[in-house]
Formats: structure tokens, C-alpha cells, sequence
């Protein structure tokens, strides 16, 4: 079959066969950002914004995506300057083999979305569809305070 | 396979009638069995009344097509103790949440479903459109297999009360499939128990609601403490899991059931 997209702000057409996943899709047509786990939606690494939510595109049927905007990791930064999350995930070293990083910073900055200054426990409930299986988390947690600061000084400029 | 994008709930229910039909809502559960063999697959993301939430008139009205996470969020704007906030929003994982709809799960009804117990406690009421356009009873739907035969869940319905609420899955860990699940809705009056209502899930019987203990407790003075032994009032119902023995998660429910109704009956936090 063949189906419009809308894939970081860019129109895209492409012919994927009904069964597709979107992981599989997005993979294929060069959005390796979007990392393949566990395929049945338990780590989280495959995750993207479909409608600016977070869903796990191993979860998700590309044909029921078509004509509906999706965000990789890749999307959430303007032009070449990078998003604040991405770069406290890198101040604070949470980033080991970086496998589950495009995921969990874009379930962090779904959180951010809806809470600008979270708890440690409401980051955690935030990023509860996120496996990491090297830094055990406190990086990851410090990150998403940092980039919550960093947003939010951000917006004050703004 | 050939997928099909309907606009309204006519539309899906033409359908509904044609052979080797399957809908579509948030595909997680299909993504789980045979999805090669579907010939004809029915999205109903398109379908407005189906992602409708509406609250008036004393009663909350759920679309099939509704989320668990905008359930969650959008009955937690009026009432954050809502049973639902508390079983949907710790569903599954945030990324999952965003995907299950209501009418997706009710059909599926799988053991583990943290919305099964919830919608009995609270005596919701499903509208079916379809083969058997009807509204009937969560029980009644639960016992008949016929009656999801060719179904579309519109909406599902149940009056407002305002209940405390307590709510246990029991998991090895956060993100797990429950071994089972108990629901307890509690309203007192002068210092009396004057409502209670106890849901079990998880069992071979699936759903079940737990009439010994809420005779037991019904009518009496909320200070008392001394519930005897709630374990004896379980049924026998429990099935192994890997999360432990039948009898094991009896002990553990007893368990469960004592802190919830402490912590109900005593006001605590839920």
C-alpha cells in the first residue's frame, strides 16, 4: 500500500506493505534514530511522538499512522542547535551505550510538556515505558531535572 | 490484507457484517495475535463519537476509542481519586497507556486488564452498536461471548459518585502483567460503612465481585477494626501465574483486601 507522512515537519510518501510496523517503516527509510529492542513494546527504545504523544512505534501499524505527524528524536531540535534535553543528557553523563537515549528523551520531553518542574517520583512514573540497562537511572533522572531547568530558563528568555 | 478508514460508527458497522473483518482502535492487543490473517482491517481512529468523554447529567460517558491515558487524564481534571484515574494511569507504561483504548480491552478482556474490575465496581453499563446494537450490563457482557461477536464498543457509561477509592494490582514489578487485581469503592455515613464494593480480577472467573465481604462489612461501624478472617471470604477461584500458587495469591489478596479496607475505613490516604 502506499501512505502519506508527515515525519519531523517533512511530508514523505512511501509504499510499505499493510502489515508494517512503524518501527520497521521509519527504520527503513533512513530514521535509524528509532532504535528496534524488544519489538512487543516493553523497552521503550523504538519510542516517537505520533500526534505529540508518546507511543512505542513497534506498537504501532503504519498503515494506522498515515496522513498523521510523527517526531523522532531527530525532530525535537531546531536547525543545528540542539534541544536542552539532549544536551543535559549529555552534561550529566546519561548517556552509556546510548540505545535507549532517543527514547527516554523523548518521554522526558513529553513529561516536560505537561509538567515543567517534576518530582524524581514523577519523572520515574514519566519514564516508566523506558528501559535502560547500563546507567541505572540516576543519570538519567538527573538529566531530565537538568533539561527541565534548562527548558524552563529557556522559556524565560523566550 | 486491506484496511479500511470509516468516518462514523455507520460506516463501521457495514463493516461489521462482512467475514473476516477486524477493528482497529489502538492495535496494541492485535499486534499480540494472528494479525496476518486478517483480511479486512478496520481502523476507527477517524471515528469521532468513539474518542468522545462526556460528564453531565450524573453520568461519565467513555468512548470505545478513548485512551486509558485521556480517560485517566481527563476524569482526574474533576475527581483525582477516581478509580479509573488510579488503575489506567498506572497501566501498563506511559508510551502503552497512549495507545490501549477502553473498547480495545473490554473486547479482549484480557486476565491482567486493570479496567475489567473498576467498571463492575462502579456498575458501568456498555453500549454496543453492531450485531447486537444494545446497552447492557458489564456483567452481562462479560458472561456472553456471543454478545462481542460482531460488536463495536461505542461508549460505556456509569453514574457519578463520589467514592473513596483504593485500588491494588499485584505485580512483581511496575510494568507487569497483575496476577490479579482488587477494586474497592467505599462511602460511609454517620460513622456507618454505608456503601462498599469489592472487585476481584484475575481469577478463573475473570471478574468477580465480592459479595461475602461487602455483607460482611455493609451497615456496621466504620471504627471497627476487626474484620476476622477476610482470607476464608476469598473464593477458590485463584489460578497459578508465575507471579506465585493459587493459594499463595489468596493469602496475598487477604493480604491486600485488609490493607485496603484499613486504609479506606480509616481514612487514610488511598
Amino acid at each position: 500500500m502506499k501512505g502519506s507522512f508527515i515525519v519531523n515537519g517533512l511530508p514523505r510518501e512511501w509504499e510499505f506493505p499493510e502489515d508494517m510496523r512503524l518501527l520497521d517503516l521509519l527504520r527503513r527509510e533512513g530514521y535509524t534514530e528509532v532504535k528496534c529492542g524488544c519489538r512487543e513494546g516493553m523497552c521503550g527504545s523504538c519510542c516517537v511522538l505520533l500526534e505529540e504523544k508518546l507511543v512505542n512505534s513497534c506498537q504501532v501499524l503504519a498503515a494506522s499512522a498515515m496522513n498523521r505527524e510523527i517526531r523522532t528524536v531527530m525532530g525535537l531540535s531546531e536547525g543545528e542547535e540542539p534541544h536542552p534535553l539532549e544536551t543535559a543528557f549529555a552534561e550529566a553523563g546519561a548517556v552509556q551505550c546510548g540505545f535507549c537515549t532517543p527514547g527516554m528523551i523523548l518521554a522526558a520531553y513529553c513529561l516536560l510538556k505537561e509538567n515543567p518542574d517534576p518530582s524524581e517520583e514523577e519523572i520515574r512514573r514519566g519514564l516508566d515505558g523506558n528501559y535502560c540497562r547500563c546507567t541505572g537511572y540516576v543519570k538519567i533522572i538527573e538529566a531530565v531535572q537538568r533539561g527541565a531547568r534548562k527548558m524552563r530558563e529557556k522559556e524565560v528568555q523566550e | 490484507m486491506e484496511w479500511f478508514f470509516p468516518k462514523t460508527v455507520d460506516e463501521v458497522v457495514e463493516h461489521l457484517g462482512k467475514e473476516d473483518t477486524v477493528l482497529h482502535g489502538g492495535g496494541t492487543m492485535l499486534l499480540r495475535s494472528k494479525l496476518r490473517s486478517s483480511g479486512r482491517m478496520v481502523d476507527l481512529s477517524g471515528v469521532e463519537p468513539l474518542k468522545q468523554v462526556i460528564m453531565e447529567g450524573g453520568t461519565t460517558s467513555l468512548g470505545g476509542g478513548v485512551t486509558y491515558a485521556e480517560a485517566a487524564h481527563r476524569l482526574g481534571e474533576s475527581d483525582p481519586e477516581h478509580i479509573l484515574v488510579k488503575s489506567l494511569g498506572g497501566a501498563a507504561s506511559t508510551p502503552l497507556r497512549n495507545r490501549i483504548t477502553l473498547g480495545g480491552s473490554i473486547m479482549a478482556q484480557p486476565f491482567w486488564s486493570d479496567l475489567l474490575g473498576p467498571l463492575m465496581a462502579l456498575g458501568a453499563e456498555i453500549r454496543l452498536e453492531g450485531a447486537h446494537s444494545q446497552v447492557c450490563e458489564m456483567g452481562e457482557f462479560l458472561r456472553s461471548s456471543e454478545l462481542r461477536s460482531g460488536s463495536l464498543v461505542h461508549s460505556l457509561r456509569f453514574p457519578f459518585h463520589s467514592w473513596r477509592t483504593w485500588y491494588h494490582r499485584e505485580v512483581r514489578t511496575a510494568f507487569d502483567y497483575a496476577a490479579f487485581t482488587l477494586t474497592m469503592l467505599y462511602r460511609q455515613e454517620r460513622g456507618m460503612v454505608k456503601d462498599l464494593r469489592v472487585v476481584l480480577t484475575g481469577t478463573s472467573k475473570k471478574v468477580e465481585r465480592l459479595l461475602s465481604v461487602e455483607e460482611r462489612l455493609q451497615g456496621r461501624d466504620a471504627e471497627e477494626r476487626d474484620f476476622g478472617n477476610l482470607e476464608a471470604l476469598l473464593p477458590e477461584t485463584f489460578v497459578d501465574r508465575p507471579h506465585g500458587s493459587a493459594s499463595y495469591l489468596r493469602s496475598v489478596a487477604a493480604v491486600a483486601l485488609e490493607r485496603g479496607l484499613r486504609t479506606l475505613m480509616g481514612g487514610d490516604a488511598a
